[in-house]
């Protein structure tokens, strides 16, 4: 039964006239994005590539230089996208790209791409992963949602009942007839585009498993949308009512709910402004110093004994020990930031009861590596970086300067020995603050509903006939 | 025709899916309007807290007896747009703050405010611009999509239009829904205006609510116009749903993001920490260079002695900084040039569709779009010129520090609306000519389609 339905199904599909457009727009817009994602995630890498290699020449040759004055001037330490950012950028956008490891000071990750993206889309920038959660519900709902109600217009539920159509088989039958071609061109399509994603090299040590995870999340949101489609058909009275409910449904769950959410849980969790959190971090570090400095006073001479015995230089002691010092203000200060931030993201993903787009958000940019818990992940390796470069050049200054302070000048040989501060990138599932289990079982759960919803409806339209 | 609207009003009001839309509507209006209100307070506090911290300062710069120029700085701060609480736009992305002493270089003015969750920023945008461009069109349909369908559906149009009151009809309908959208809409609107005067004083604004009333006008006009060309066409209510709902997908969901991406790929600015990479580059040369820095300023002031009062690292530091300005400040053009370059060419594909128009018009009209924020990074970056040229002299050179111009020039508040206004009048423009070509092709549309009554009934 369920074979010849599914046949019946995908014959009317076809026929419809419906199909090709929807195929077409379904391949046009997801090469669109395949190509723009490719070319704009080429050219930032390019050009980060063609930074982070003049910022190494520009720290070799610096010359003659006091460690403390070199420390100032310091390096960057960049954030690389992995390859599916190029898909789905999520979040990138937003995240700033670089981290100044300069002394004393913890910054922010600076130069967000947003902030040279002028040109304002409401819904955001064109990628596959926007196609996937925008326009694909769309596609779907064109192709399912009539159908279900137009069996009830055209009086042949009757007829199903009476040719023993089981509800499982109606269900199955009507998905894998409506919705198989165009899910089967967009898995090709999803393939298709991690591969060529792929091809440009890996970052992550898991790049395998989160394409896997990421082409699941573009699956399962896609069928869970055909699921919701087939529900309301089967639940309306007519098409016009199912067309109606459906757009409804989507403009709430893919642009109301996800924006809805991200306001209540900025109203709800109040993050600090910018001038209050810069002032308040830089006067809390100066009183933590100086509060130490009168606790430990250190000796009024260039150089002292140090635990081992050994003659060290005083200033390069007490520049260490402001670094150590400010780091327990940052880390109180930076930790509360990041806090509020997972605070916010995990108010948000709450929404994602009442929307597949977040939780299918959640998991895909989480593969992706676009996510929030990525951005925070970068931040604290880049200041862990910085704490180590700084660490070496005091070093320098407390066991090789003398006590000349900063009359001492190091050579080229310190420069090309500091430590090489770079990104690594983290497995998925050992990531402090992802969730892709969490997102998984929320996408699983809306599969599980919608289906759930959808036969609940063609089992009570078969009892009413 | 008075009476019409009065009796489809009485209907409309028994209509359980008409009173879910209206309310719903409103809802989404209170919402939409608190996510602008806060972040226009966001942007109010972040302006309260400088302005504290600046007469702290002042208050130093007065009473302390030997005072620097190293330890002064000067701030300068963005204004809440003029109607910043209707779009939130780049509010939230883009510094409002510039704050630099006489050693800070011009392209690391903005640092620091970075703070924002990523989450945040790309979400929270729910704001009645969006209301306006996105969902207004959705309650149009909503409420629209059935006007000539149902009486098709029902076979009284052609008693209807035998009647010779079809068009009467349809405009008494369509002025009755109208009326009930708009008024969760402005009620919004101006709910959000009245307690934004509240957190923010910005004066003079009408001639801005005057246009902004008059977009929404425009938006309401095409999308019912659309409807009404729609539903007149020989079809059933479902299928045309699906060809309103599709006519706004495109409009409004599939070309804006296209558009704004092809834009910002076509017209990409240059990568900003390779940018860095040789300002650091600019400062290595005139670190090494200092000594004949320091004899070119003196050159360039031969009616000022010389002063030995300031350490040598810091008159270097001085020097490098205003080198490593004169060396990026043809670069930092680019950028901004790159970024307008952009702005433009995301306008001219923006006719495309009305609603890519609209939201740059209404972004420009609140006074958080791209124009203004790139008025306020050059305005700033001249002021901290003059600031640094002013009170940085006094560390090269036996002049006095003036200590009344470092009070003034601690803190300043920018308001670049006027220069904005005037640049951006075109974004407004051509938001209101595309919806008007719209609203007239539609309309032409309708009128033919009216004047054929008998295909109408038939069909």
């Amino acid at each position: 039964m369920y074979t010849a339905i599914a046949a019946q199904a995908r014959t009317d599909t076809i026929r419809s006239g419906l199909l090709w457009p929807a195929l077409f727009v379904l391949i046009l817009a997801s090469i669109l994005a395949i190509w723009i994602g490719l070319e704009t995630h080429s050219q930032a890498h390019d050009a980060q590539q063609a930074a982070l290699a003049k910022d190494a020449q520009n720290w070799n040759n610096q010359g003659a230089r006091n460690p403390h004055s070199a420390a100032h001037f310091s390096r960057y330490v960049a954030r690389p996208d992995g390859p599916l950012a190029s898909l789905d950028p999520g979040l990138t956008p937003f995240f700033g790209t670089a981290v100044w490891m300069e002394a004393h000071v913890q910054r922010p990750v600076e130069y967000r791409p947003a902030e040279d993206q002028f040109a304002i889309a409401p819904l955001g920038s064109f990628s596959l992963g926007w196609v996937l959660i925008y326009l694909v519900p769309l596609l779907l709902i064109m192709l399912c949602g009539p159908d279900l109600a137009r069996e009830r217009e055209a009086g042949t539920w009757r007829t199903l009942r009476a040719a023993g159509a089981a509800p499982m088989d109606l269900l199955l039958g009507k998905l894998v007839g409506r919705a198989s071609i165009l899910l089967s061109a967009l898995a090709i399509l999803l393939i298709l585009g991690v591969a060529v994603a792929r091809s440009s090299g890996g970052l992550f040590p898991d790049d395998g498993t989160r394409s896997v995870l990421w082409v699941i999340g573009a699956l399962g949101y896609s069928v869970t949308w055909a699921l919701i489609a087939l529900g309301v058909s089967a639940w309306a009275g007519s098409v016009r009512l199912a067309l109606t409910i459906l757009i409804s449904l989507w403009a709430l769950m893919v642009i109301a709910v996800p924006r809805i959410g991200a306001s209540v849980s900025a109203l709800t969790v109040e993050g600090p402004t910018q001038t209050q959190f810069l002032e308040d971090t830089r006067a809390d570090v100066f009183k933590a110093i100086m509060a130490d400095r009168a606790e430990n006073v250190m000796p009024n001479t260039p150089m002292t004994l140090g635990a081992d015995g050994q003659e060290v230089a005083v200033r390069g002691l007490r520049l260490q020990r402001g670094e150590v010092v400010g780091d327990l203000v940052y880390d109180e200060r930076y930790g509360g930031l990041f806090g509020g931030y997972a605070a916010q993201s995990g108010l948000w993903r709450l929404a994602g009861l009442f929307s597949p787009a977040i939780a299918a958000n959640g998991l895909m940019t989480g593969a992706a590596g676009t996510d929030t818990a990525h951005h925070v992940d970068f931040a604290r390796q880049a200041e862990n970086g910085r704490r180590a470069f700084i660490k070496y050049l005091n070093e320098d200054e407390i066991y090789n300067s003398g006590g000349r302070g900063s009359a001492y000048l190091a050579g080229e040989d310190l420069w090309a020995n500091a430590p090489d501060v770079r990104y690594t990138a983290p497995a998925l599932f050992q990531l402090s603050g992802a969730r892709p289990a969490t997102d998984f079982v929320s996408l699983l759960l809306w599969v599980v509903v919608a289906g759930s919803f959808a036969l609940l409806g063609i089992r009570r339209r078969l009892k009413l006939g | 025709m008075w009476q019409l609207i009065q009796w489809d009003l009485k209907m409309l009001s028994r209509d359980g899916t008409v009173i879910t839309v209206v309310a719903a509507m409103l809802a989404l209006g209170i919402f939409a309007g608190l996510t602008g209100l806060s972040a226009l307070s966001d942007h109010a506090q972040a302006i309260d807290a400088a302005k504290d911290a600046a007469a702290k300062d002042i208050g130093a710069i007065a009473s302390s007896k030997d005072i620097s120029a190293n330890s002064l700085k000067s701030a300068t701060l963005l204004a809440p747009g003029p109607l910043a609480e209707i779009a939130v736009g780049r509010s939230r992305l883009d510094p409002i703050m510039s704050t630099g002493g006489v050693m800070s270089p011009s392209h690391r003015l903005f640092e620091g405010y970075q703070i924002a969750s990523p989450d945040i920023l790309a979400w929270a945008r729910f704001d009645v611009a969006a209301l306006i461009t996105l969902v207004l069109p959705l309650g149009i349909i909503a409420l629209g999509v059935g006007i000539v369908a149902d009486e098709r559906t029902a076979g009284r149009l052609g008693l209807i239009d035998a009647a010779g009151s079809l068009p009467k009809l349809l405009t008494a309908r369509i002025l009755s829904r109208a009326l009930l959208l708009l008024v969760p809409i402005l009620l919004a609107v101006f709910a959000t205006l009245f307690i934004g005067d509240t957190i923010a004083d910005r004066t003079g604004r009408s001639r801005e609510i005057a246009s902004l009333l008059l977009l929404i006008l425009a938006q309401c006009l095409f999308w019912w116009l659309i409807v009404a060309a729609i539903g007149l066409k020989r079809m059933a209510a479902g299928p045309a749903a699906g060809w309103l709902i599709g006519i706004w997908a495109v409009l409004a969901v599939i070309l804006p993001s296209a558009v704004a991406s092809i834009a910002q790929l076509s017209a990409a600015a240059p990568n900003r920490l390779n940018f860095t990479a040789e300002a650091r580059a600019a400062e290595l040369t005139a670190v090494k260079d200092a000594g004949s820095l320091a004899a070119a300023y003196l050159n360039d002031h031969p009616d000022m002695e010389p002063t030995t009062d300031t350490p040598q690292w810091m008159r270097n530091r001085f020097l490098v900084t205003r080198a490593v300005d004169k060396a990026v400040a043809p670069k930092l053009l680019t950028f901004d040039s790159a970024l307008e370059i952009q702005v433009e060419k995301a306008r001219q594909l923006g006719f495309i569709s009305p609603i890519s128009s609209l939201t740059t018009a209404l972004s420009d009209l609140a006074g958080t779009g791209a124009q203004r924020q790139l008025a306020f990074r050059s305005a700033a970056r001249s002021r901290h010129l003059q600031f640094r040229e002013d009170i940085g002299a006094s560390l090269m050179l036996s002049a006095p520090l003036d200590r009344k111009l470092a009070s003034e020039m601690r803190f300043h508040v920018i308001d670049p609306s006027k220069v904005v206004t005037a640049t951006d009048a075109p974004s407004i423009t051509r938001a209101a000519i595309i919806l008007w070509l719209g609203f007239a092709v539609a309309g032409v549309v309708v009128v033919a389609q009216t004047s054929r009554p008998m295909r109408l009934a038939a069909g």
